[in-house]
């Protein structure tokens, strides 16, 4: 590289933190439950903090390599090609929580639909640069560049809604809808689009029973409190029960069986009933921090490619974020999705510091 | 599109997620601030709910682990109200099977969203056909029910639990936190499906069950023996304390009226009381032991000093004291065993109120002796400086002063042991899995000297061999002991009734070292009702039987006659026998309603009734032989049945034999024995 570069301080230290609070949490939700299923109250905490070294050395190995070496067909669909196999091949191996979402790897488990995201990330950042180069077609060229750009998405969010993962797929949608849009796309086709995904929509949600019953469970999760309305109530009494400075760090009450989940999806649940409204808020000025760099490093970013990146990987933790905050807030219903950096999960973190490490090289890049 | 217009699109991205993070700001300010103490009392009301049930008591032993108080697992029946659909409904089937109005039921339902008892620790019939209705909303949680299975035996000194097994009384009350497991320990959790989980089965802790220094079949006796004198003499209440003098140990404590601790809620709260520990009397006449001691130890007379008794009246303060007879010039001795009130009372004031005081406080009198039962009383006794000039002379023979039936055993148990006050105590060790505690007994305290001990054991000898007390003598063993009768004091109106009188004896036997001590008192007997005529023979029945069976060897020959008739009826060995007992019979069901069941009932585990069932053949009869009291205890509650246990040991016979078949909530006979060559073929036949 030609100059020396400062590294993004900010939006380094706000994803140093967030790994910190979330190792922090994963140990206080999982340690009840971890104890009684494992025998060992540091089962998830030891293997959360395994896959943090792991994450936070790829970021730093990433944030040093120029993401301009990324911006190549061979790179991007080498990467498209991985996942498509392995979202393929995650049908041919064995069931777990009667899904498809995991390879197993000897002690560790993969979850492609995590790496369907980066994919579909870079796939576009390259794409919608050459559309952009090559002059002849504008972005708003159906033949040659809408069905180019959505084909592999709906390829690879379809597998992932048959997984079955809606939530996943749902996040690859909006990050892509989000690149187009950005990139110029006309808004009349994003409108369009919503329309014709809605047919879609009420076959996965209202033809699926168990989603079905969430959306009720959300819409009225007091009329059947013990049943369907559990998870969300749980989670309201334990995000309500925090207060303004909550019960104490390990102390959650709710975190003993009542709250499901509790170290993964529902962990900013047990974060704020420990550690209250200042912890909660905490939590969402790191995000907010995050997102701050990361549009900035999209608004500084001197090329296309580099612009989209850094739009796509901040829009995915973010939104991803704000889903998962929805969810336990109770402004959306349930959905099986990860806090970023915080919720235990080796893939989902690796994929999210892997990304951040691009991230981080784009906002150096950009001053 | 330029880059401008793509930075402008940016920003637009930029501001709807800051938009959205500010609405995620505001929602969790709501929910956090706005509605904290809403969510704050219904994280409160979920998890206290938690706390309520689950709670395993440990057994409480006799001191030879004869079990009185276990727990067995049985079912209370709840409602999830929110996920029951038409509760009216529910509420009729279930008030059906319940015997209650479903008015009741339907009231519970509509009281919360999520969970109300229906109805605590079922019978197994009920709760297999509430079972069988497979209600939605309708669960069942395994709970421990309290169940004594000697009935009315020691039922005092046990106590008593409500249906949330907190202990109410006795033992149970006293040693609740240690009966109890450790709180904390015993949630019952419930997941996101629903299951109720009860962690309890995993806290290693259950408790520490609690062995007593109470002997089974002393306490048979003495309750026994109780009840005929009351039976015999009319009186309205009795008590009767076995001790063992030397180390404090109580070895039995009975009290009419009684009570059954199975179904302690449907009982009298007046048979409730344990008189031993808390009823307040003047001891009369007994007290004379204390004046007396307190006398010869301080050296100022001693057993053949002639004491005037002034023919049967005395002067103190201008009031004249009348004696029950006109007695001349007496020994001390013969003071004792006359029970002469003038003689008393000479030697009382020539004592002095402070140094009689003193003794009194010495003795233990005024002051709780620190038993491990709850509500003792403290006895009344004035401050020597409130004595007033007739103080001591009425406290010489035991009036104005009021004591309590263990405090006058625990007195006369310092001339039994040689001098000593020792804590009376029910308690003797508590074991928690292998490891067994005693709980530290505070050192014995002297009260008088050993030889002024000897001479009061001697001159209370007196007694029973001719003085008031000659029923107490007994065959084969020497016996001391003081006979008390004392008009009742109306604590109320501050007069004695007119005809209420309270007759005791305390006494021990044999004279040398001495085996037991034993109390008896009753209280408003009609007809005989002095102490040497109605008290002292229960202590005879009570102490000849008990002696014999703790094999103390006779220190006198015994007469001719009653040698004979042991011969040829039985002997006091098989009177002490436990066997012979009309057994509690035990009422699995506890609660009132009647045991016969209404219809019959599937098998436990059998899917559907099958056809002979729905006859109304019932069930075959378990093999029970070979098994414990408790194993047999809860086969029979598992299926169903009432056992009614009799004796102790390994199940040697039962009735009816097994494989016949019964009807659910039948009464089946076991009898336990720990006969050796019946227990082992008994124990061929549960191998088999």
């Amino acid at each position: 590289m030609p100059r020396h570069l400062q590294t993004d301080r900010w939006l380094f230290g706000s994803t140093v933190a967030l790994c910190l609070v979330g190792a922090v949490m994963v140990f206080s939700a999982s340690a009840v439950t971890a104890r009684d299923q494992f025998g060992n109250g540091y089962y998830f905490l030891l293997r959360q903090l395994l896959w943090l070294v792991l994450g936070l050395g790829g970021m730093m190995a990433v944030m040093n390599v120029d993401y301009r070496k990324l911006r190549r067909p061979e790179v991007v669909f080498t990467g498209l090609f991985a996942v498509l196999v392995m979202l393929v091949g995650v049908f041919f191996l064995d069931k777990s929580h009667a899904t498809h979402r995991w390879i197993r790897l000897g002690p560790a488990s993969l979850q492609p639909s995590e790496l369907a995201k980066l994919a579909v990330i870079f796939y576009l950042a390259w794409f919608l640069e050459t559309r952009r180069h090559s002059g002849s077609f504008g972005v708003n060229d159906w033949k040659h560049t809408i069905v180019p750009a959505l084909g592999p998405v709906l390829v690879l969010g379809g597998l992932v809604v048959i997984e079955p993962d809606l939530g996943t797929a749902v996040e690859i949608f909006i990050i892509a809808v989000a690149m187009l849009y950005v990139a110029g796309l006309h808004g009349k086709y994003i409108v369009g689009a919503g329309l014709a995904a809605l047919p879609i929509v009420y076959l996965l949600i209202v033809r699926v029973s168990y989603r079905y019953e969430r959306v009720v469970a959300f819409l009225n999760p007091t009329a059947d409190p013990q049943g369907r309305g559990f998870q969300l109530l749980q989670s309201l009494i334990a995000v309500g029960s925090g207060g303004f400075t909550g019960v104490g760090l390990m102390e959650s009450k709710q975190k003993l069986f009542y709250l499901p989940e509790a170290h993964t999806d529902f962990i900013f649940a047990v974060l704020c009933e420990e550690m209250g409204f200042i912890g909660g808020a905490l939590v969402l000025a790191l995000f907010a921090l995050y997102g701050w760099r990361g549009m900035r490093a999209a608004f500084k970013a001197t090329d296309d490619f580099g612009r989209s990146a850094a739009l796509g990987i901040t829009v995915m933790v973010l939104s991803q974020g704000l889903i998962n905050l929805g969810v336990v807030l109770g402004m959306m219903p349930t959905k099986g999705i990860p806090l970023p950096f915080i919720s235990y999960g080796g893939s989902s973190l690796l994929v999210m510091l892997l990304a951040t490490g691009v991230l981080l090289n784009i906002s150096q890049q950009a001053d | 599109m330029d880059v401008r217009s793509s930075r402008t699109r940016l920003l637009i991205v930029a501001a709807l997620t800051t938009v959205w993070t500010g609405a995620a700001l505001g929602r969790l300010a709501y929910l956090q601030l706005f509605r904290y103490s809403e969510y704050y009392s219904r994280a409160q009301h979920q998890q206290q709910v938690i706390v309520e049930v689950g709670a395993r008591r440990a057994e409480i032993f006799d001191r030879n682990l004869n079990p009185l108080a276990m727990s067995v697992p049985v079912d209370s029946c709840f409602a999830v109200p929110s996920e029951i659909a038409d509760p009216d409904m529910v509420a009729r089937l279930l008030g059906k099977v319940l015997e209650v109005p479903p008015e009741e039921i339907a009231t519970r339902l509509a009281a919360s969203h999520s969970f109300a008892w229906i109805a605590r620790k079922l019978p197994p019939d009920k709760a297999e056909r509430i079972a069988a209705m497979n209600l939605r909303g309708i669960y069942f949680q395994r709970e421990g029910a309290r169940f004594y299975p000697k009935r009315e035996l020691a039922a005092h000194v046990l106590g008593y639990v409500d249906i949330d097994d907190r202990g109410l009384g006795g033992v149970e009350y006293s040693l609740d936190s240690h009966i109890r497991s450790k709180p904390g320990k015993m949630l019952i959790l419930a997941d996101a499906h629903r299951r109720w989980y009860d962690s309890s089965d995993k806290a290693p802790d259950t408790g520490a069950s609690v062995i007593l220094t109470i002997d089974e079949k002393i306490q048979y006796i003495a309750e026994k023996e109780l009840a005929q004198a009351i039976q015999d003499t009319q009186a309205k209440s009795g008590t009767v304390v076995v001790e063992n003098p030397n180390t404090g140990a109580l070895l039995a404590v009975a009290n009419w009226p009684t009570f059954n601790p199975n179904a302690a809620k449907d009982s009298n709260p007046e048979s409730r009381i344990n008189r031993a520990v808390s009823a307040l009397y003047e001891p009369g006449s007994v007290f004379k032991i204390v004046t007396l001691s307190a006398a010869i130890d301080q050296g100022i007379t001693n057993a053949d000093e002639l004491i005037d008794c002034q023919n049967g009246a005395i002067y103190i303060a201008g009031h004249r004291i009348r004696d029950h007879k006109a007695y001349g010039m007496l020994t001390v001795a013969q003071v004792l065993s006359n029970s002469s009130d003038v003689g008393a009372i000479k030697i009382g004031l020539r004592l002095g109120a402070p140094k009689f005081y003193d003794y009194i406080r010495a003795f233990g009198f005024g002051q709780p002796t620190g038993v491990d039962l709850p509500g003792e009383s403290r006895g009344m006794l004035r401050r020597v400086e409130n004595w007033t000039p007739v103080s001591v002379g009425s406290i010489s023979m035991g009036q104005e002063i009021g004591v309590t039936p263990l405090q006058l055993i625990t007195a006369m148990s310092v001339m039994a042991n040689g001098g000593l006050f020792v804590r009376p105590h029910v308690v003797r060790a508590l074991r928690r899995g292998a490891q067994t505690v005693e709980p530290p007994q505070p050192q014995p305290r002297r009260v008088i000297r050993q030889t002024t001990a000897a001479t009061m054991r001697s001159m209370l000898e007196g007694v029973v061999l001719n003085g008031t007390g000659k029923h107490a003598q007994l065959d084969g063993y020497t016996s001391a002991g003081k006979t008390g009768t004392a008009q009742k004091f109306d604590i109320a109106t501050g007069h004695y009734f007119a005809h209420q009188l309270i007759a005791s004896f305390v006494g021990f036997a044999p004279i040398n070292n001495p085996a037991v001590t034993i109390l008896v008192t009753l209280d408003s007997a009609i007809g005989a009702h002095e102490g040497g005529q109605i008290a002292a023979p229960a202590f005879k029945r009570i102490a000849q039987q008990i002696l014999a069976y703790m094999d103390v060897p006779h220190d006198i020959p015994v007469p001719a006659n009653t040698l004979r008739a042991s011969r040829q009826h039985h002997n006091y060995q098989d009177l002490a026998d436990v066997t012979d007992f009309d057994p509690a019979q035990v009422d699995m069901n506890m609660a009132v309603e009647d045991p016969a069941p209404v219809a019959p009932q599937p098998a436990p585990g059998a899917a559907a009734p099958t056809v002979e069932l729905a006859e109304g053949e019932g069930i075959p009869v378990p093999q029970l032989q070979g098994w414990t009291v408790r194993e047999v205890t809860e086969k029979c509650m598992k299926l169903g049945l009432s056992p009614v246990l009799v004796g102790t040991g390994i199940a040697v016979e039962q009735s009816p034999a097994p494989s016949a078949m019964i009807r659910r909530g039948s009464r089946i006979t076991v009898r336990f024995a720990r006969d050796a060559s019946l227990v082992t073929a008994a124990a061929r036949r549960r191998v088999r």
